[in-house]
C-alpha cells in the first residue's frame, strides 16, 4: 500500500477524527449561534434603532463572515489537539496512518469541512431568523448572498487566517489560541521595524513612500500588484500549510 | 528482528542518555527490560515506536526506520504506555473506530480478552478504572496481532487476578513471529514469561541473557548461612536466612528469582556477567 496516502486509510482516520473530535467543533458552532442569536433578539427587543436598507441588506453577509472567522480560529486552534496531551500523543502518533493523510484530514475538517458547514448551516439558519424577525417585529432581512463580490476577499482572507492558526495550531504545545495571535503580531512588528530601518538604510529617509515615488519605483511595484496579491493569497497559506506538513513530521512524544 | 547499532539520544544536549546503545531484539521470545527509574527503559521503547527519534545510529524494526512512522510500520507495532488517556468513547465504539487501521486485527480475540478481563463493550471507557482501562489496552494490543508489542509497565494499576490473567493472556497468544518487550519494575510479575532478561542501567545494557542461559549458568537457593555456600555471587538477608545467587555447579535447575537475579546485577553486574564467560570459555 502507498507509504504517503491511501484512500482507505485516509477515511478511517476521518472517520477517527469525526467521532473523537467533532462533538467539540459542534459544540463551538452551536454555542456561537446561540449566543448570537441571543444577543441580537435582545437587541430587537430593547433598542429603538431604526434600521435603514442597507443594514437589512447587508446583515446576513456581516454576520455569517464575523461567525466563519470566529468559528475558524477556535475549530483550526483545535487541531492535533491530541498532540499536545502527553497521556493522548503517542495514541495519535501511533495510529496507522502517514503524516500526510493526518495533515490532510485535519485540513479536510477545519478548512474545508468548516467553511461548507458554515455555508450551509448559516443559510438554514438565516431563513429560519429572517421568518421570525418578520412575524415578530416585521424587520425585512434579505436572505443571504454569497453571489457578492466581496464574498471572495473574504474567502481569501480566510484561507491565510486558516493557515496561519494552522500552523500555530501545530507549533504551540499550549494555548495556540492565544499564542498564534500574539505570535503573528510580534512577527509583523518586527517585520516592519526591519522594514523601516532598511528603508531608512537604502533610502536614508523614513518617509518610504516618497522616495519610492521620487524614484519612479511606485509604478515599478503597481506593475506586480497581481503577482503580489495571488503571493499573499495562495502562495502564502501553501507555505504555511508546508511548514505544518513539516512540524507534524517533527512531532515526538 | 529489532537492530538497534550505536544508537545515541538525549533529551537535553548537555545530558546523553544512551551514547551508543547496541542491542537486538529476535522475533519469537518474550524480552523483560528491567532498570532503574531513568535508566532509559522506556525512552528504549519509545524510540522503538517512534515516537522519540534518534540523534544518531540506527534502529531497524523489520526493516523499518521507526521514525519515519510509514503506515506499514504502524500497522505492524503496538505500545502500551505506562500513562494514557482514552478518547471520550464506549468500549465497543473504541475497538470499532480504530481495529480497521489493523488488517490483522482479530475482534474475536477481542471480546474473548474482554471477557477474560470482565470488561463489557457497551461501558463507557471514561467511567472505567485505570486498572480497567489497562486492561483494555492490552486486550485491544493483543487483538491486533501485531508483529512487535512494546509494552510499558503493563501491570501497573492491574489487581491481583488480573495480573495473572495478564501472564497467561501473553503466554497464550505469544508465538515464534513476535517480539515482545516489558518494561517493568514489578519483575514478579513476568514470572515464567520471558524468554530473555536484559538489564540497562545509565543508557547501557548491562545485562542480556536468555532465561534458558540464566537456568543453565546460575543457582538460586535460600540458605540459612552464607558461609557455607560455595560460588556465592550475590547474598540478599532476608528473614531466616539469606537468598543467594551461586555459579551453577550441578545439573539440577532452579527456578528464577527474577528479584534476586536484578538485585545482583545492580550490585556487581560484572561478577554476574562473569558466571555466563565461565561457562562458555569452560564449554569451549
Amino acid at each position: 500500500m502507498n507509504k504517503y496516502f491511501s484512500l482507505k486509510r485516509f477515511s478511517h482516520l476521518l472517520k477517527r477524527e469525526i467521532h473523537i473530535n467533532i462533538k467539540r467543533d459542534l459544540l463551538i458552532i452551536g454555542a456561537m449561534y446561540s449566543l448570537f442569536t441571543l444577543v441580537i433578539f435582545l437587541v430587537f427587543e430593547f433598542s429603538e434603532e431604526v434600521y435603514n436598507e442597507k443594514f437589512f441588506e447587508e446583515f446576513h453577509f456581516v454576520t455569517y463572515i464575523i461567525m466563519l472567522f470566529v468559528g475558524s480560529v477556535f475549530i483550526t486552534s483545535f487541531s492535533f489537539i491530541e498532540l499536545r496531551d502527553k497521556l493522548k500523543s503517542h495514541f495519535y502518533l501511533l495510529t496507522p496512518g502517514s503524516n500526510f493523510e493526518k495533515f490532510l484530514v485535519n485540513i479536510l475538517i477545519s478548512f474545508l469541512g468548516y467553511a461548507l458547514f458554515m455555508l450551509i448551516s448559516y443559510l438554514i439558519y438565516s431563513s429560519i431568523f429572517n421568518w421570525i424577525t418578520w412575524e415578530l417585529y416585521q424587520l425585512p432581512f434579505k436572505p443571504l448572498n454569497i453571489a457578492s463580490s466581496d464574498f471572495l476577499l473574504v474567502m481569501q482572507i480566510y484561507i491565510i487566517a486558516h493557515s496561519v492558526f494552522f500552523l500555530g495550531a501545530i507549533t504551540f504545545k499550549k494555548y495556540p489560541l492565544v499564542l498564534t495571535p500574539i505570535a503573528g503580531f510580534i512577527l509583523l512588528t518586527l517585520f516592519s521595524v526591519i522594514n523601516n530601518i532598511m528603508a531608512k538604510l537604502i533610502l536614508s529617509d523614513m518617509s518610504a513612500d516618497n522616495q519610492f515615488d521620487n524614484m519612479g519605483l511606485s509604478e515599478f511595484f503597481l506593475g506586480y500588484e497581481g503577482l503580489a496579491k495571488a503571493t499573499v493569497f495562495y502562495v502564502g497559506p501553501l507555505i504555511l500549510w508546508f511548514i505544518a506538513y513539516l512540524k507534524l513530521n517533527e512531532k515526538e512524544h | 528482528m529489532i537492530q538497534i547499532k550505536d544508537l545515541e539520544f538525549s533529551y537535553r544536549k548537555k545530558n546523553k542518555l544512551f551514547t551508543s546503545l547496541n542491542v537486538t531484539f529476535n522475533k519469537g521470545q518474550v524480552y523483560g527490560i528491567l532498570g532503574h527509574n531513568g535508566a532509559g527503559k522506556t525512552t528504549l521503547l519509545k524510540l522503538i515506536a517512534g515516537l522519540l527519534f534518534p540523534k544518531s545510529g540506527d534502529c531497524n524494526v523489520y526493516g523499518f526506520t521507526p521514525a519515519k512512522r510509514e503506515p506499514d510500520f504502524l500497522e505492524d507495532i503496538f505500545y502500551i504506555p505506562e500513562e494514557f488517556e482514552f478518547p471520550s468513547l464506549t468500549i465497543e465504539k473504541y475497538v470499532k473506530i480504530h481495529a480497521r487501521f489493523y488488517p490483522k486485527f482479530d475482534l474475536s480475540t477481542m471480546d474473548h480478552l474482554l471477557n477474560e478481563f470482565e470488561l463489557t463493550g457497551n461501558s463507557k471507557i471514561n467511567s472505567l478504572s485505570f486498572g480497567q482501562k489497562k486492561k483494555l489496552l492490552i486486550a485491544f494490543a493483543i487483538s491486533t496481532n501485531c508483529r512487535v508489542l512494546l509494552m510499558d509497565e503493563p501491570t501497573n494499576g492491574l489487581d491481583i487476578p488480573s495480573k495473572s490473567t495478564f501472564r497467561k493472556i501473553i503466554a497464550s497468544y505469544f508465538n515464534e513471529d513476535r517480539i515482545f518487550l516489558i518494561s517493568t519494575h514489578q519483575v514478579r510479575d513476568l514470572d515464567n514469561i520471558l524468554d530473555t532478561l536484559i538489564v540497562i542501567e545509565k543508557g547501557k545494557v548491562i545485562f542480556n541473557q536468555t532465561v534458558g542461559d540464566i537456568q543453565e549458568n546460575l543457582c538460586f537457593k535460600k540458605v540459612k548461612n552464607v558461609d557455607d555456600t560455595p560460588n556465592v555471587l550475590f547474598a540478599d538477608k532476608e528473614f531466616g536466612g539469606y537468598s543467594v545467587l551461586t555459579n551453577k555447579s550441578g545439573t539440577d535447575e532452579t527456578k528464577i528469582d527474577i528479584e534476586l537475579l536484578y538485585k545482583a546485577i545492580n550490585s556487581n553486574s560484572a561478577l554476574v556477567n562473569n558466571a555466563f564467560e565461565q561457562k562458555n570459555n569452560s564449554h569451549e
